[in-house]
């Protein structure tokens, strides 16, 4: 049986995931007998960035986020010259929902992903970032917290290669599955992670692109959609 | 199309909102309200009297500072917002409860649900209670020391408390509940906020104190500290 939005089997109502009984019906959860994952659901919105623009938030003002836009046979090309890292958020807060942002690295240094849960506390961001790093052809899941002038990764899944991730050139789709605590990344449409972790409940979706190697990475993005889960 | 009254979000016609996860009745008139469910307390976790043991490890902020005396531990505040090194395992679902007297001054004390460090930060929900303003606060709150971020609070509810409610010098419990997104604050015992806020999921249960805005020095005594499982 798939999951896709963690409900209570008894009176549908929503469930954190391994919740010992359902806060409005009482009934007891069998998690042992819940196959658990995430399929991608309804698409709520799709933003194709060689026609439109993107929804970009930057949080370094001491260094320069680069988005360049420039004509090509696709439409525009948008390109991000990345030093720490740029941020855009394309959805309203959700608890359960797919994120994908499809892209390139241009260079060594370019690396981007899929964010969610994505919370504002004053000036500063935290998010759940799933990101890939086309020149390792290497994938990682951070907790990312974003401010004016810092940025800090804490690293839940650290950097680890997978043949899914395409090198450099070569464009890679990164999605982010999430339902409550659990949260199930593909690239490629290969699952490549699947993880449990409930600190951030709720949030807006987005993307990011980050310097990972040297002194500036540069990313090129082709499409970021929103999908239910389920 | 009805809109879900905390995320104002389409309700495409169900008992639950599919973005937030709130439950909803919606009436004749197509008004949604939002449904709560009550949270009871469940099996006892742990216990921690004050009089006879201190905090379990002691990192008190800047300025801050802790002594034993015969019915708690005594915390002076000077400012900022003071943590207790506590506690016990991480959990989503639960119930923290404080029993503490504010000697003096007007001074929050109560407790922190969810409480997860992040770099030189703190992630947090705080239910606190002010026996001098007389007022309880919900608060979602990301708190830092160091210069990298800035600290931010958001009240998520509030409440004014009654005259015979809570008062300077007289002990009080002061209990949050959280089980799944829903938020309950209790004053000696009865509801004061029950609320709804999905955002933080899980992370460590604190004592939480804190000086108010402008106020001068004060003290609290920490009597105990109570954790349960939430009731089935």
């Amino acid at each position: 049986m798939i999951a896709a939005v963690v409900r209570c089997d008894n009176c549908g109502a929503p469930l954190g995931v391994r919740a010992p009984h359902c806060a409005y019906c009482h009934a007891p959860q069998h998690w042992d007998r819940r196959g658990l994952d995430i399929v991608r659901g309804e698409r709520v919105l799709a933003i194709d960035c060689t026609r439109d623009a993107t929804p970009l938030r930057t949080y370094t003002h001491d260094t320069i986020e680069t988005e360049r836009v420039a004509p090509s046979r696709h439409g525009v090309d948008r390109t991000f010259e990345v030093t720490e890292g740029c941020v855009g958020i394309f959805g309203p807060a959700l608890r359960d929902a797919v994120a994908i942002v499809e892209g390139e690295a241009v260079d060594a240094g370019g690396a981007f992903g899929a964010l969610h849960r994505a919370q504002d506390f004053g000036a500063t961001t935290l998010a759940y970032a799933f990101t890939v790093f086309p020149a390792r052809r290497a994938f990682a899941f951070h907790k990312r917290l974003m401010s004016f002038e810092h940025l800090h990764e804490e690293a839940i899944v650290a950097w680890r290669a997978h043949a899914a991730v395409r090198p450099p050139g070569e464009r890679n789709r990164v999605e982010l599955r999430a339902a409550d605590s659990l949260f199930v990344g593909l690239v490629n449409d290969v699952p490549v992670l699947r993880i449990e972790t409930a600190h951030l409940g709720f949030g807006a979706p987005g993307f990011h692109a980050a310097c990972v190697r040297g002194s500036r990475g540069q990313v090129r993005l082709w499409s970021l959609a929103l999908h239910r889960a389920g | 199309m009805i809109a879900c009254p905390y995320c104002k979000l389409d309700l495409p016609g169900r008992s639950f909102c599919p973005n937030c996860t709130l439950a909803v009745d919606v009436d004749a008139r197509g008004q949604a309200t939002r449904y709560l469910p009550t949270i009871d307390a469940g099996a006892p976790l742990d216990a921690l009297d004050f009089s006879r043991e201190p905090f379990p490890s002691l990192d008190a902020r800047a300025g801050d500072r802790e002594s034993p005396t015969s019915d708690g531990i005594r915390v002076a505040l000077t400012g900022g917002t003071y943590f207790s090194p506590l506690t016990s395992s991480r959990f989503r679902d639960g119930c923290a409860a404080l029993h503490a007297t504010v000697e003096s001054g007007a001074a929050y004390a109560g407790v922190a649900l969810r409480c997860e460090a992040v770099d030189e930060a703190l992630t947090t929900y705080l239910f606190w209670v002010c026996p001098e303003k007389r007022v309880a606060k919900l608060l979602r709150a990301f708190l830092t020391q160091g210069s990298r971020h800035g600290t931010a609070a958001e009240v998520v509810a509030e409440c004014e408390l009654s005259r015979d409610a809570v008062a300077v010098g007289r002990r009080m419990r002061v209990e949050l509940r959280a089980r799944g997104a829903t938020l309950q604050g209790l004053v000696d015992g009865r509801t004061v906020i029950h609320t709804h806020d999905p955002h933080l999921g899980d992370g460590y249960p604190m004592v939480a104190l804190q000086l108010a805005g402008g106020a001068s020095p004060s003290a609290v005594v920490c009597h105990a500290l109570t954790l349960h499982e939430v009731a089935p």
